[in-house]
C-alpha cells in the first residue's frame, strides 16, 4: 500500500506541478469566461459594426414596406428614386443594397436584393427572415382580416398535452425536461470526449516513457507491475478529476458573479428539470468513461516501445471516441434512432450516448442499467485482461503489430 | 546470504534465451557475468529480479526461492538510463531510495553523502536531464544502491564513464562488497571485470562456457602470453617453434604460445646473444580469453 501511495503521488503531484497542465487549465477557464461574459465581449466587437442600409423599392402598392422594422443590422429606407437610379446608388456606394418588393401572381410577395457585395451570413438571415415575415402579414392583409385577428393568427400557439393511458407504463417526460437532457447531455458528451482524450494521451505517454527509459524495469523489480499499473491509473484520474472540479468550480462561481447572475439562474432552472436519477446516471457514466479510457490509455502506453509511437498506439481509440461523440451530436435532433440505441450499449461509446437516451426519451430505465453494467463489465475485463499482460508488455521491445505484441507479452508474463 | 542458481533455463518458444545455467554468488562477492550481446546476461537479471519467470530450474536466496527476499533488499541498476529527466536529482533519489522502503529521514543523510562521494552536492537541485552521461549514470548507480541491498544488480555500470567517474564506481563496488553484499555484474569492459570480480560466467547463446574463479579459467590456457623487448625481427619470431602469433606493440612484441612449456625454450634462445630488455610471460588476459572462448577467435 505505501508503494502505491508513493507511486500514485509521485504520478499525481508531479503533474499537477507541471507547466502543461496549469496552461491547459487555464485556456479551459479562459474559455469558460469568455462563455460566460460572450455578450458583453460580442458587444466589443460589434458595437463599432454599422447596419447596413437598404433602400426598399414597394411595387405592391405600399402596403409592403410597412412590415420591414430597422433594427441593429439593418436600416431599411423607402425609395425615392426610380429603380435605375437606386441601382445606380447601389453601385456608387451611397447605400448597401435595394430591395424590391413585387407582387407575383397577383398576390404573393416577390423580393428581388441587389447589392455591390454579398451580405454576412447573420444579416442576411435576419433579411429573409424579415421578407418572410412581411410575405404572411401581407397574405394576411389580403384576406382582410382585422389587424387583431392577424395578430391572433400569428400568435397562436397550440400545446399538445400527453397523457399515457396504460397503467403499466411510465408518465414519460415532457418536452420541456427532454430538451433540457438533450443539452445537458451533449455538455456531457463533450465533456468525456475532451477529457478522455487528453487524458488519454497523458497515461499513455507516461508509461510508455516510463519502459522506454527503464524506469518502469527498476519500479516492478521493487513492487508488482498492477501496483504500479493501478497507480499510475489513480493517478492520472485524481489530476483529471481535480481539473474537472476546479473547471467546474470556476464556472460555478463565474455564472454567480458575472453578468448578474443571469447564467446562475439559467443554470438553477436546467438542473432543477432534470431529475436525481439523470444526474446520477450521467455522473457514473462520466466516470467509467474516465476509468475505462485512462486504463486502456495505460494499456496501449505499455505496448509501444517509444513515447514517439503513443500517437499511433491511441489513434484507434480516438476515433471509436470521435465516433461516439458525432453520434451522440445527431442524437440532439433525434434521440430515438437505431443508431442512437445500438451505440448506447456499446461500452466504448455508451458513456457518450445512453445519458441522453436516458434524459430525452422515454425508454425504460432498465437499459441505463444494463449499459452501464457492460460498462462496468469491460472496464473489469479489460483490467483482468492488463493482469494477464501488463508484466510481459512492459518489457516487450520487439517490433510488430500490436497482436503479436499482445500475445509475446502474454508470453512473456507467463 | 548466498544466491544460488541451478539449472536456470528461459524459453520463448523454440529459443532457449538461458539454457542451464548453474553458479553461486556468495556473500561479499562480486560475480561477473559476462558475454556478448543477446547471450541471456539481461534475460538472467529479469529471471533473479523476478520479472521473467523461469522456464525451468531455480534460483535460490540463503536456500529458499529468491522471491522470498524481501524486493526492497534488492538493488538494480539497468543497462540503459532508468532516470526521469525532469526531476531534480534529490527528488529522484528520495524517491527510488523510498521506493525501496526506505524513509525519508534515513535517505536524507544517506543522500547527503552519497553526492558528496560522487561530487553532486553541488548538483542536488538540478534537472536530471541537464546532467552529464557520466553524471547520470553516477546518479543511476547511487539510486540502486541508497538503500543498502543485500543484493545487487548492475548491469553495464561503467558505460558512459570517463575513468576518474569509473574509479569512483569501482570503490564503491568494493565498499558494498566489503559490507557483505552479494553483487551480480555484466560488463563488457574485461578490465573492470577482470579487477572486480572474483568468479564469472562466461555466456553464448543462453549457455556457460565457463563458471568459476577466473584464475581457474586463466590456467587453462596456461602462461602462454609473451611479452619481449629486445632487437628482435618479426619475421624470425614468428618462425620459433611452439609461437603462434606475433603482434607489434609500440617497442615490445607480444607473442602467443602454444604451450605454457614453449616458454623456456624460448628464453634460451632469444638469451644466446645476451641481455634482453623485457622478457615477461603471463597468462592471457580476460578480454583475450573472452575472444578465444566466446568468439573463437585468436588474439
Amino acid at each position: 500500500m505505501s508503494k502505491f501511495l508513493l507511486l500514485f503521488e509521485q504520478s499525481y503531484i508531479s503533474k499537477l506541478k507541471t507547466k502543461s497542465f496549469y496552461i491547459t487549465t487555464l485556456i479551459m477557464l479562459l474559455g469558460i469566461t469568455a462563455f460566460f461574459m460572450w455578450p458583453t465581449i460580442s458587444g466589443w466587437f460589434s458595437s463599432n459594426e454599422k447596419p447596413v442600409t437598404i433602400t426598399v423599392a414597394d411595387q405592391t402598392k405600399g402596403s409592403a414596406i410597412s412590415y420591414f422594422k430597422n433594427n441593429k443590422k439593418i436600416i431599411f429606407k423607402p425609395a425615392k428614386q426610380s429603380v435605375k437610379q437606386e441601382e445606380h446608388r447601389v453601385v456608387t456606394g451611397k447605400v448597401d443594397a435595394l430591395l424590391i418588393l413585387s407582387l407575383k401572381s397577383g398576390s404573393q410577395l416577390d423580393a428581388q436584393l441587389r447589392t455591390k457585395k454579398p451580405f454576412e451570413l447573420n444579416t442576411q438571415q435576419i433579411l429573409e427572415e424579415q421578407v418572410r415575415s412581411a410575405g404572411q402579414l401581407l397574405t394576411i392583409q389580403q384576406l382582410k382580416l382585422t389587424a387583431d385577428q392577424a395578430q391572433r393568427i400569428i400568435d397562436q400557439k397550440t400545446n399538445l398535452n400527453q397523457k399515457v393511458i396504460s397503467p403499466t407504463a411510465d408518465k414519460g417526460k415532457s418536452s420541456q425536461q427532454k430538451t433540457t437532457a438533450t443539452i445537458v447531455s451533449y455538455a456531457v458528451a463533450l465533456i468525456i470526449y475532451l477529457f478522455v482524450l487528453s487524458y488519454l494521451s497523458i497515461i499513455s505517454s507516461e508509461i510508455a516513457a516510463e519502459k522506454d527509459s527503464r524506469i518502469m524495469e527498476i519500479i516492478i523489480s521493487s513492487t508488482s507491475p498492477i501496483v504500479h499499473l493501478l497507480s499510475r491509473v489513480c493517478g492520472v484520474l485524481a489530476l483529471a478529476m481535480t481539473q474537472f472540479t476546479v473547471l467546474i468550480g470556476a464556472a460555478l462561481i463565474m455564472a454567480r458573479v458575472l453578468q448578474s447572475g443571469k447564467y446562475w439562474h439559467l443554470i438553477s432552472d436546467l438542473f432543477s428539470s432534470l431529475t436525481a436519477g439523470y444526474t446520477v446516471f450521467a455522473i457514473l457514466f462520466f466516470f467509467f468513461a474516465c476509468v475505462l479510457y485512462t486504463l486502456l490509455g495505460a494499456v496501449l502506453g505499455s505496448l509501444v516501445n517509444k513515447v514517439q509511437d503513443v500517437g499511433q498506439a491511441v489513434m484507434p481509440v480516438t476515433m471509436v471516441l470521435m465516433v461516439g461523440f458525432f453520434i451522440a451530436i445527431s442524437g440532439m435532433s433525434n434521440p430515438d434512432t437505431l443508431l442512437i440505441k445500438i451505440f448506447s450499449f456499446i461500452p466504448f461509446t455508451a458513456s457518450m450516448i445512453m445519458p441522453m437516451r436516458i434524459g430525452a426519451t422515454d425508454m425504460s430505465l432498465w437499459q441505463g442499467f444494463l449499459s452501464l453494467v457492460l460498462l462496468g463489465l469491460t472496464i473489469v475485463g479489460l483490467f483482468i485482461f492488463s493482469l494477464r499482460f501488463y508484466r510481459g508488455s512492459v518489457l516487450t521491445y520487439t517490433n510488430g503489430s500490436f497482436i503479436k505484441k499482445i500475445k509475446q507479452a502474454i508470453q512473456l508474463s507467463k | 546470504m548466498t544466491l544460488t542458481i541451478e539449472h536456470l533455463t528461459k524459453r520463448f518458444q523454440d529459443f532457449h534465451a538461458v539454457d542451464n545455467l548453474n553458479f553461486v554468488a556468495e556473500q561479499g562477492e562480486i560475480f561477473g557475468l559476462i558475454g556478448q550481446n543477446g547471450a541471456g546476461k539481461t534475460t538472467t537479471f529479469r529471471m533473479i529480479l523476478n520479472l521473467l519467470a523461469p522456464s525451468s530450474g531455480t534460483i535460490k536466496w540463503a536456500d529458499a526461492s529468491v522471491h522470498t527476499l524481501n524486493r526492497d533488499m534488492i538493488g538494480y541498476l539497468p543497462e540503459e538510463r532508468g532516470l526521469y529527466p525532469k526531476m531534480p536529482v534529490e527528488d529522484q533519489l528520495m524517491f527510488f531510495g523510498r521506493l525501496r522502503g526506505c524513509s525519508k529521514a534515513a535517505l536524507k543523510a544517506e543522500i547527503d553523502d552519497w553526492l558528496e562521494r560522487f561530487y553532486l552536492s553541488d548538483k542536488r537541485k538540478v534537472l536530471t536531464e541537464t546532467l552529464s552521461k557520466g553524471n547520470q549514470q553516477k546518479v543511476q548507480l547511487i539510486a540502486s544502491l541508497i538503500h543498502k541491498p543485500r543484493l545487487l544488480i548492475l548491469d553495464e555500470p561503467f558505460s558512459g564513464l570517463d575513468p576518474v567517474n569509473a574509479g569512483l564506481l569501482k570503490d564503491a563496488i568494493v565498499s558494498l562488497k566489503k559490507q557483505g553484499t552479494v553483487i551480480i555484474f555484466s560488463s563488457h569492459r574485461m578490465d573492470h571485470v577482470e579487477e572486480l570480480c572474483d568468479h564469472i560466467c562466461l555466456l553464448k547463446r543462453g549457455k556457460s562456457l565457463f563458471t568459476g574463479a577466473i584464475i581457474d579459467l586463466k590456467k587453462q590456457f596456461g602462461k602462454i602470453n609473451l611479452t619481449i623487448r629486445g632487437p628482435f625481427d618479426e619475421m624470425e619470431l614468428s618462425k620459433i617453434p611452439g609461437v603462434v602469433s606475433v603482434a607489434k606493440d609500440k617497442d615490445m612484441y607480444r607473442l602467443l604460445l602454444s604451450h605454457e612449456n614453449d616458454a623456456q625454450p624460448i628464453f634460451q634462445m632469444l638469451t644466446t646473444d645476451g641481455f634482453i630488455e623485457r622478457f615477461s610471460l603471463d597468462y592471457l588476459s580476460l578480454e583475450e580469453l573472452f575472444k578465444r572462448k566466446v568468439a573463437s577467435t585468436l588474439v
